[in-house]
């Protein structure tokens, strides 16, 4: 398997490109564009885009699909049923084959109600809910518990070796970000005891 | 209490002995002289593994890194000037009397990392993660660091002068005695003072 990372300045995010070796079907998560370079990209490997991951449905993680959908017949995998008209293969928490690749569905919600995360071999694709040394907006203090709960309960507890690959950002580890989220979370409490 | 740690290789679960980074499986073909000539005679560095051990001495300058990992290793007086790094993982490293100058470097990993007198003058350190990084007389100046992290970063007689600082984030981190003469400062993102 080979992994290729893919940044645009638009939106500034992460699109990742998963394929086989030497070609063949692959797969792309998020791409919140499709420009030249990722189509570059993705011909030089001599790649075919058969399925699309998105993380959840904020667009600059899926604003590409529609020039993606004129290229390839992909099929979209989401957690809603479609997203700016594009019908989507809705996914649930478990795990499914793509391409040869097994890929676990990890439900995380907070950042939105429709995050997903994606687990391919050790590496975690976490669009927005986990980035480097920072965990994903939310709109209260509610659904920033319920993310906290979720990633202490669902990615903390994972091997820490395990490779974090976010929507935005530079690429961590789980064990990086478990040390950091302790960190950070005890900043973050005793601001807002501070201001209670 | 004496903590019990695992090897370092990815996915062994093997707790290694006292002194040592790998457990007994890993260790015998896992040396320092396998690796070093392997990187100072070729000019491509693609896809190696090789954590947990202590390099000294090197003149890797030139060369091109990518898909490397190079967790808890240790660089002692190595020389990476003007070399290309793409997804390269040095989480948990030491790095001591170091040069990275002119390098072109993204996507990489220094999490909680020790960094002592090394240069980094002259380069491109696009999207790369320093978060946790203990970093005493380093030399950043004129540097472009655009969407670098360094969350909760511990800088001490740090130069960043001239440099790049767009979309930079200083969350949560000590600095004593940084210098960020000329460089915009504006467009990076702190939330603590510096220590006096």
């Amino acid at each position: 398997m080979k992994l290729f990372n893919h940044f645009t300045a638009v939106g500034f995010s992460n699109t990742y490109l998963i394929g086989p070796d030497k070609g063949g079907d692959a797969i792309l998560v998020d791409p919140g564009t499709m420009d030249v370079s990722l189509l570059k990209l993705i011909e030089d490997h001599n790649y075919y885009i058969r399925h699309v991951l998105i993380t959840h449905a904020h667009p600059n993680h899926f604003r590409g699909i529609k020039t993606i959908l004129k290229i390839y017949d992909a099929t979209i995998y989401s957690k809603v049923e479609e997203l700016e008209g594009i019908s989507c293969k809705v996914l649930e928490e478990g795990e499914i084959t793509l391409s040869d690749q097994k890929i676990e569905i990890i439900s995380v919600v907070g950042h939105s109600f429709d995050s997903l995360v994606y687990r391919c071999g050790h590496f975690f694709f976490t669009g927005d809910v986990l980035s480097a040394g920072r965990t994903g907006t939310t709109p209260d203090r509610y659904t920033r518990a319920l993310l906290i709960d979720e990633l202490e309960n669902k990615l903390f507890t994972r091997e820490g070796h395990g490779i974090l690959l976010p929507g935005h950002g530079p690429p961590s580890t789980i064990k990086a970000e478990k040390n950091i989220f302790i960190h950070m979370n005890e900043e973050y409490e005793k601001q807002n005891q501070s201001e209670a | 209490m004496f903590d019990l740690d695992y090897c370092s290789y990815p996915d062994c679960k093997k707790k290694v002995r006292t002194g040592s980074r790998l457990c007994e499986d890993h260790q015998s073909w896992q040396s320092v002289e396998h690796f070093s000539s392997l990187m100072t005679e070729k000019d491509l560095i693609g896809d190696i593994k090789a954590p947990g051990l202590t390099f000294k001495n090197l003149d890797l300058r030139n060369k091109r890194f990518i898909d490397c990992y190079f967790h808890h290793t240790q660089w002692i007086n190595c020389h990476f000037d003007r070399s290309i790094f793409q997804m390269c993982f040095f989480d948990e490293s030491v790095f001591m009397d170091t040069s990275f100058t002119k390098v072109n470097m993204k996507h990489c990993v220094f999490t909680d990392s020790v960094m002592t007198n090394i240069d980094w003058h002259g380069s491109d350190l696009i999207s790369v993660n320093l978060n946790n990084i203990h970093a005493v007389n380093n030399n950043f100046s004129e540097s472009d660091l655009y969407y670098s992290r360094f969350i909760a970063a511990y800088l001490k007689d740090v130069k960043m002068i001239d440099c790049n600082l767009k979309r930079v984030d200083f969350s949560a981190s000590q600095r004593k005695g940084v210098n960020f003469k000329y460089s915009n400062t504006a467009e990076a993102y702190f939330d603590t003072e510096e220590i006096q």
